[in-house]
């Protein structure tokens, strides 16, 4: 049985806007939070059969273009923000994860870019899987935490700094998590180069954007780890980040040097 | 007042940012006097010779009483921040200006911006960073403890793979080999990059080809390719191509498949991945898929469920691809030069694409002075190992030995690479790695939110 994308990315978003409603209904019973969670939940289930399907038909992982980025990013964003959810207790961040992945999923509806590409030999690796899993989760963890940044600023100029201090703690726990998950990004990828091209490091525009934006949040590590009194540098050193991290993620691909990337797609 | 409070010990950060980017600035400026040729490349005993120097001068620096201060000025967080935030900067820039290739842009050469890898600011900037982390690690093991082993293990493999990392350039070998079917060779080439200065006569040659002897001979037996099928493609009335629904993988041609597209019915009634035309047919000839004769034919049969229009043809992907000039001159002397063939059905037409490479290896047997023989076959991604060489296939292809000839010969096209640093900077990778869950352990020690 295949499914089309179109039948799968209309059904995705009515569960999430379904979800997103319960969310909100001003009711003090909690099972309708927890069915909102159920329904969610399955949503992200359907978009990982919808992977799964495009797998068996590819017959390689869907691992390879900007389209499946996309997928892949849109499957794993909810996923974690649910999860992050359900342990914090903070129903904007699950809406906030569903409303990107949704993005995401309208721009592949709308740019069916993803199925062009067969596997060239380079990319035939037992690297290739790891590489770009690890760095698509650790992406949207790393990404996730503008969220909070935003959040985090509009509450400083509310002056409700009481609330900053959690947060920013928050924050951190998805920036270790994202940045460790970017430095075996980072390092599968120079381990795969080894196997593939000669060398585990060739200073490529797109790895030498990975790296700057890996170098960014090791900044933020320490500054936030030396001087965690001071949030509102904080919180735009997180907005920074984010720029960083966008630019090495698609904005490579506009940038003079990128005719001589390999890893535009 | 103002000023003594700034630049009192221990630094801030404003201080210590002026400090670095004074470096940098100077770093430029020797770029701009030495007319951008860069950070002379640490060749090879010269930079083990540094290393020495550098590791030993900081050591003796760390336990000189009155340079304290300097020394915990090193390893604060002040200077990690503030000396990284420089080298982001200057890497930013390497990302975003193509490097190597501006030469023609003299200004972007001159300040050193088209090479910042190998330019004076950059390896100022990255001393600082290096000096930072040797002594926040050398500080750390002097005051050991056990807690500080996950610390240690992501700070000094970070400084492992910065320094020797970039330190191992010198020793870096990197050649091609060209291989032949049959014919041993032990010889590896590379290009030379030229200045113009070296070749008055020829100032437009950017480089210069070197052989070089390598400490084996390798021996092509054989040399394999495989390809994928062709693919089906749809043309307009105009003869752009057609986006379709097809994933490309789902498009590829195979006996007895049934494409639709639009009104039409199109069934795959014979395929031959390597054919050649017989008159008004094609027969199988097999020949891989690089040659320059190559082409695949399809006899396709086109049906309309509307009207039961039928058309049944051969169609190809032609052999007119991007060939050398002596290639396309060889074909054109055998006339055997061969357009696509297309069906058309209503407005649009149809025709088979050309193959993609799937893979291809070269079957190779290594010999070595002490009569060592091995056998291996390499391909793409399954680099041959030997002592502290791999050889990768990087390329193929068929090229004519006389531009008469009629007989284009196979190359496959070897990369032999020798980074003896290797297993340094792995085991700086290693302990990154190691170092990084420990820093996600840490999350517990957060300070637990008050409800």
């Amino acid at each position: 049985m295949h499914i089309s994308f179109d039948v799968i990315v209309k059904a995705v978003i009515s569960l999430w806007l379904v979800a997103a409603a319960l969310y909100y209904i001003p009711s003090k019973k909690e099972y309708l939070k927890n069915i909102a969670v159920i329904i969610s939940f399955s949503a992200v289930l359907i978009l990982c059969f919808y992977i799964a399907q495009l797998w068996l038909l590819l017959e390689r992982p869907p691992l390879r273009t900007k389209g499946e980025t996309r997928l892949w990013y849109a499957t794993i964003v909810p996923l974690l923000t649910l999860i992050i959810h359900t342990k914090l207790k903070t129903y904007w961040f699950a809406i906030y994860g569903q409303i990107m992945a949704s993005v995401f999923l309208i721009t592949n509806l709308i740019h069916p870019d993803y199925f062009d590409m067969t596997l060239m030999p380079a990319l035939q690796s037992y690297w290739f899987v790891p590489h770009v899993i690890i760095y698509m989760v650790a992406y949207a963890l790393l990404a996730s935490t503008v969220l909070y940044a935003a959040k985090g600023l509009y509450l400083y100029y509310k002056k409700d700094t009481a609330t900053l201090k959690p947060l920013l703690i928050r924050a951190d726990v998805l920036i270790y998590i994202g940045f460790a998950m970017a430095t075996f990004g980072i390092s599968f990828g120079a381990f795969w180069a080894k196997e593939a091209w000669g060398g585990y490091w060739a200073w490529d525009p797109k790895e030498t954007w990975a790296l700057v934006s890996w170098l960014c949040y090791l900044t933020y590590i320490h500054f936030r780890y030396r001087h965690p009194k001071k949030q509102y540098i904080a919180l735009w050193f997180l907005v920074i980040c984010f720029f960083m991290l966008l630019i090495g993620w698609h904005g490579v691909d506009y940038m003079p040097s990128a005719k001589q990337s390999m890893h535009s797609y | 007042m103002q000023k003594n409070n700034l630049w009192r010990m221990p630094f801030g950060y404003a201080p210590t940012f002026i400090i670095i980017v004074g470096f940098v600035l100077v770093g430029f400026a020797l770029e701009i006097a030495t007319n951008g040729t860069g950070f002379p490349k640490p060749i090879a005993p010269i930079n083990i010779f540094l290393i020495g120097i550098y590791l030993t001068f900081l050591t003796i620096v760390y336990f000189i009483k009155p340079l304290k201060k300097l020394v915990n000025w090193f390893s604060s967080i002040t200077m990690a921040v503030s000396s990284v935030v420089v080298y982001i900067i200057l890497i930013a820039i390497a990302g975003f200006i193509p490097q190597g290739g501006a030469e023609n842009i003299l200004l972007l050469k001159k300040i050193g911006f088209s090479h910042m890898i190998s330019s004076w600011p950059y390896i100022f900037s990255l001393l600082f960073v290096c000096t930072s982390l040797f002594f926040t690690v050398f500080k750390k093991l002097m005051n050991f403890r056990v807690r500080y082993i996950g610390f240690l293990l992501s700070h000094f493999g970070f400084f492992i793979i910065l320094f020797f990392g970039s330190l191992s350039v010198g020793h870096l070998e990197t050649y091609n080999v060209d291989l032949f079917i049959d014919s041993p060779t032990h010889q590896g080439f590379y290009f030379d990059k030229l200045r113009a200065m070296d070749t008055p006569e020829f100032p437009g040659q950017q480089s210069i080809k070197r052989t070089v002897n390598l400490p084996f001979s390798l021996r092509m037996k054989r040399f394999e390719i495989d390809n994928y099928p062709s693919e089906i493609m749809f043309y307009d009335s105009l003869g752009f191509p057609i986006k379709t629904e097809l994933k490309k993988e789902a498009g590829f041609i195979e006996e007895g498949r049934t494409f639709h597209f639009e009104d039409w019915e199109i069934t795959v009634e014979k395929y031959l991945e390597s054919a050649t035309p017989r008159k008004d047919d094609f027969v199988p000839y097999d020949m891989d898929c690089d040659h320059p004769a190559f082409m695949s034919a399809a006899n396709l049969k086109a049906k309309n469920i509307h009207t039961n229009e039928e058309k049944e043809s051969w169609v190809t992907c032609g052999n007119m691809r991007d060939h050398s000039p002596e290639m396309a001159r060889m074909l054109m002397r055998l006339k055997y030069f061969f357009p696509s063939r297309y069906i058309d059905i209503g407005d649009n037409s149809l025709t088979i694409g050309q193959p993609g490479k799937k893979r291809f290896a070269s079957y190779v047997t290594m010999l070595t002075p002490d009569g060592e023989k091995t056998e291996k076959i390499i391909e793409v991604n399954k680099p041959f190992k030997y002592k502290s060489w791999y050889l990768y296939q990087t390329d193929c292809r068929y090229i004519l030995l006389n531009p008469d000839s009629t007989d284009p010969f196979r190359i496959s096209t070897l990369q032999a690479v020798r980074d003896p640093w290797l297993k340094f900077v792995y085991v700086g990778f290693g302990m990154l790695l190691i170092g990084v869950i420990y820093l996600m352990w840490s999350i517990r020690k957060f300070p637990k939110e008050s409800k």
